[in-house]
């Protein structure tokens, strides 16, 4: 609530800012990046939320109540929530501390798609419930890690361009076990995930594969023979029908290509000198995943660089990787 | 900074466990108040539980906005109409519960959850305004404990069971404890910033500052209890322990009243003047005496806690002095507070014995004043007549009382707490020679009559006679029952001088107590089949009942009535010194040492507790394997694992892998989240743990 509050109104204010940027620059020290990272009293924040403030705020009143009615049960009562409050800070710290986060990788995205980041948490003396990890604004993930067993979770993280996808720092808080206590820390685990471009289908460029025309042309690309008309069947790709012998006869036919599975074929940077760099990556893009999908072997070339063609997900990986950093600084 | 936490705050319904923890501390929290809530506020609570609950299982719908407000001022004018006024401790707890209640009618996200949860604690304070008996304090320590239950299930992520929650709860408050209790005992006490006059206070049963007849035989039904005493030294014999609280000195043909409730003296210069003569008599004749332990006291020195009684008056045998702040002492010779007695309160005092203060030659102080002579006029003139004559056959004063009391005893007079109705306008005649059928108030009342009629000054003592020993604590114990009334007459030679009539008529009452001169025929209104006292001819009953009372004298001395005084006295026997400053020393010290030994005690305890129970019985069924031999490796899953031991003991392939795949059930499957889930099978594999013997073929 005071954050929220906090944020909508002094969020661009350069002191907030100065500070901001110290606070980070205090954390990368204190809490420097690595691999795994075991939560300790060196990494963990906490501090009282509103409730806890407001179950304080009580007890206070409650005091004053106490000696103003010189009721000894009511004083003892108000060092009771203050002793509850203190015996929570134990509680909630513990609970938090103990915890291992460990980087287990993460699977490359294409941009603006949800990044998973996975993790596993494990804690080796004592169970810690209720946990929640996420990065700033992203949503949450909660679990409760018995002791001594470990669990993977994966954390969601938006990403908006290709290139080399570092969510920075993630936070672990826990408000078990009154919610009276916050206790977070900010860690970073050295995680990046590779973000290649989105990718884009040209119909320009299926219809020229399509075409019955220039297909002939177009067959070394595609690596696909035409061989001939059958009925169509309900589930075959509407892009296969053929629309002109439709109009002559008013019957569906599905065109059927028979795949070269040992040809190989390029996917060629100058084969779209229509498009702008981004928009041409994506579609080189679109079509290093269609052949790696389809298990076909294929090349790529880039003005940078050539990889010679080859197949699977290695070879696919290979070539989503350099068209995620494609013209970026490393 | 940090996005709010798991989105479910948005629906519109709790879990089943949060519903039914709130629900449940809601009710708990509330049932201490019942006894001081109006009826109707009851049925609105009851309803407002009953409304959310039917919301929380999906029947019914949360009141609008407008029935709310609604209810609001349904609720506030109730409490108008019901108290005359929104303030005072009754109005205002019967408002907090009520908008306690009502907060549960727009309990929807989580927010509200936290404020429900704090208003149970506020209520649960209030609880301590009414009543202040160690049984109710377990009780609200209960209440914490549910309403931290409701917490930690409201906090948990990923769901938890109602009982898990409680369980969670409540060591977390036990751990609490040690840290409490050193806080109120090393806090330093300040005086108040502003004094409230508590205005719980009950109608209770006790003496009344006026007497008719009827009165005391109307306490008699009651087994309360009134006061203790615990005595240093030597406890005066049973037909010593005549209890004074009040004296009633002005007659009014029908009542004996105070005499400054009817407006006839009061004068406080008298008072200092006498007091100031009366302390300095105790001061120079008894001051050796007055020392704590002197053996050879002719002081009786006790201390009394009473339980409250809404009234100034306290209670101390015949010529008391009593040190203790705020109890003060009047002409007549009884104690009084400050401030009426709302809460059990404990004073000391000392009296001098008879004998010593007839050696004394004390009697000087006593004085008597013209409304110890007070009679209304031409009343009884029967009894007046009959007085004169007895009177002038007398040679001395003394022979007179002598045969007034001789009269009593060898007439029919009876003793009875069931006399016929006094209805004559001259009351003292119609009892005298008519009806002769009375209590100690009937026989006090016309005694003092007889004694004014011939000019002795006189007047009604009402107090409690008697007092049951406590063997357990060693004290007395005065109950209402012992409610008695006696009379005083002023002698020229002896001051005033107690004579009780009622002696006269039924001598077991003083020397048995009314236990004796009653027996079993004694009866009690009210809780008849709760009334311990009921059942005294049961020794241990008896015993248990003493013991209770003790508890609870200890409980009212050092909890109740724990002070700076007493603070200073625990700090004096731990540190040697009891000022400010050793306080502050050891309140930090000591509460420092507290959290830091708590702090270890639950680190070692989540420690301890980290495994899961179907976890710990995994863990003895492979221990069974590895003592014949086949040990579990670092990191074999348990399917493997399972398979091993079907190879090497194929006898017991078929129980090692039932075992395992329910623990992969319990342990991994989602759908074992919820405990009632869990608890069949976590039973089965139990119970298959159990019958699973590696040597057995």
């Amino acid at each position: 609530m005071f954050f929220s509050w906090f944020n909508r109104h002094f969020a661009q204010q350069v002191w907030v800012i100065w500070l901001r940027e110290r606070f980070v620059s205090w954390l990368a020290k204190r809490i420097p990046a690595a691999d795994v990272v075991k939560l300790n009293h060196r990494r963990i924040f906490i501090l009282p939320t509103g409730y806890g403030a407001m179950f304080m705020l009580l007890a206070s009143l409650l005091f004053f109540a106490g000696i103003s009615y010189q009721n000894n049960l009511l004083l003892a009562f108000s060092f009771f929530m203050v002793s509850i409050f203190l015996t929570c800070i134990l509680h909630t710290f513990y609970n938090l501390s103990g915890l291992s986060l460990l980087s287990v990788g993460s699977e490359p995205v294409p941009a603006g798609a949800v990044a998973v980041f996975n993790i596993q948490v494990s804690s080796a003396g004592s169970a810690c419930e209720s946990i929640e990890v996420g990065f700033l604004n992203h949503p949450v993930s909660s679990f409760d890690v018995l002791a001594g067993e470990s669990l993977k979770t994966g954390l969601k993280y938006v990403t908006t361009v290709r290139g080399r996808c570092k969510p920075g720092r993630l936070y672990v808080q826990s408000r078990y076990p009154f919610g009276m206590l916050r206790t977070w820390s900010w860690i970073d685990l050295n995680m990046s995930t590779l973000v290649y471009p989105s990718p884009v289908v040209r119909k320009a460029f299926a219809t020229d594969v399509f075409s019955d025309r220039a297909g002939r042309q177009m067959v070394s690309v595609e690596g696909e023979e035409f061989e001939g008309l059958k009925p169509y069947l309900a589930g075959d790709s509407l892009k296969r029908v053929n629309w002109k012998l439709f109009a002559k006869t008013d019957e569906l036919y599905t065109k059927e290509y028979s795949l070269n599975v040992g040809s190989s074929v390029w996917i060629d940077w100058w084969s779209w000198p229509q498009f702008e760099q981004e928009q041409r990556l994506s579609v080189l893009t679109y079509w290093v995943l269609f052949y790696a999908a389809s298990n076909r072997t294929f090349g790529l070339k880039l003005p940078s660089i050539t990889i010679a063609p080859a197949a699977g997900n290695a070879q696919k990986q290979r070539c989503l990787k350099q068209l995620a950093v494609y013209d970026l600084p490393l | 900074m940090i996005t709010s936490r798991s989105k479910r705050i948005s629906c519109f319904h709790l879990k089943k466990s949060e519903l039914i923890l709130l629900l449940v501390t809601h009710l708990a929290v509330v049932l201490p108040h019942a006894g001081h809530l109006p009826l109707w506020s009851l049925f609105l609570v009851i309803g407002c539980v009953y409304w959310r609950f039917q919301v929380g299982i999906g029947s019914w719908k949360l009141p609008t906005k407008a029935l709310r407000f609604g209810f609001v001022l349904v609720g506030v004018s109730a409490v108008l109409i019901e108290h005359k006024t929104i303030f005072g401790a009754y109005a205002g707890v019967t408002l907090l519960v009520l908008a306690f209640s009502y907060k549960l009618l727009e309990t929807y996200r989580e927010r509200d959850v936290y404020i429900v949860v704090l208003l149970a604690y506020l209520v649960t304070a209030t609880a301590l305004l009414f009543t202040q008996s160690f049984l109710q304090v377990i009780y609200l320590l209960f209440c914490v404990v549910l309403s931290g239950a409701t917490l930690v299930s409201l906090n948990h992520v990923t769901g938890i069971t109602a009982l898990t929650s409680v369980k969670k709860s409540a060591s977390l408050t036990l751990q609490s404890l040690p840290l409490m209790i050193v806080l109120f005992m090393l806090v330093p006490r300040v005086g108040p910033i502003w004094t409230f006059q508590s205005d719980t206070n009950h109608a209770r049963i006790g003496l009344s500052d006026s007497m008719s007849p009827g009165d005391v035989a109307h306490l008699t039904k009651s087994d309360a209890l009134a006061f203790r005493a615990k005595f240093d030294g030597a406890t005066p014999p049973a037909n010593q322990r005549y209890w004074r609280a009040l004296v009633l000195d002005h007659y009014d043909g029908k009542r004996w009243h105070k005499a400054e409730i009817a407006g006839m003296a009061g004068d406080d210069f008298y008072n200092r003047k006498w007091l100031k003569t009366y302390n300095s008599l105790y001061m120079q004749k008894f001051s050796q005496d007055m020392k704590p332990g002197s053996e050879e006291s002719g002081l009786y020195r006790y201390n009394i806690i009473m339980e409250p009684s809404d009234q100034t008056w306290l209670f101390s045998l015949d010529r008391p002095l009593s040190k203790t702040p705020g109890v003060g002492i009047r002409e007549t010779r009884n104690l009084y507070a400050d401030q009426p007695v709302t809460e059990p309160f404990s004073y000391k005092a000392a009296s001098i014995q008879p004998e010593l203060w007839r050696q004394a030659e004390s009697f000087t102080v006593d004085a008597f004043s013209s409304r110890d002579l007070q009679l209304p006029k031409n009343s009884n003139p029967r009894a007046r007549h009959w007085a004169q004559t007895l009177r002038e056959e007398s040679e001395t004063k003394i022979e007179f009382v002598e045969k007034i009391l001789r009269y009593l005893r060898q007439q029919p007079f009876y003793y009875t707490l069931d006399p016929p109705l006094l209805t004559d306008d001259d009351r003292v005649d119609e009892f005298i020679f008519q009806s002769r059928k009375g209590f100690c108030a009937h026989y006090a009342g016309a005694f003092a009559f007889l004694m004014r009629s011939v000019g002795i000054p006189a007047r009604v003592i009402a107090g409690y006679q008697g007092g049951e020993e406590n063997d357990i604590g060693s004290y007395l114990l005065v109950y209402q029952f012992h409610a008695h009334a006696w009379v005083e007459i002023w002698l020229p030679e002896r001051g005033w001088v107690r004579i009780d009539p009622t002696a006269a008529v039924s001598p077991e009452r003083v020397e048995l107590g009314i236990e004796g001169a009653f027996g079993r025929n004694m009866r009690f209104s009210g809780d008849h089949f709760l009334s311990s006292w009921r059942y005294r001819q049961f020794a241990w009953l008896s015993t248990l009942r003493h013991g209770a009372d003790y508890l609870r004298v200890l409980w009212i001395q050092n909890v109740l009535g724990y002070n700076s005084k007493l603070q200073s006295q625990v700090l004096s026997k731990l540190f040697g010194s009891g000022d400010f400053k050793t306080l502050i020393v050891a309140l930090s010290g000591i509460s420092m040492l507290t959290f830091i030994v708590v702090a270890a005690f639950i680190f070692l305890r989540i420690r301890g507790r980290a495994l899961k129970d179907e976890q710990l019985i995994y863990y003895r069924f492979c221990k069974k394997l590895e003592r014949s031999g086949i040990k579990r490796g670092e990191g074999e899953g348990e399917a493997d694992f399972a398979c091993r031991v079907a190879r090497e003991l194929p006898h017991l392939a078929s129980a090692a892998q039932t075992i395992t795949s329910l623990y992969a059930t319990l342990r991994y499957s989602p759908k074992f989240v919820e405990y009632s889930a869990r608890r069949g099978a976590l039973k089965q594999l139990h119970k298959m743990e159990r019958q699973f013997s590696v040597s057995d073929k």
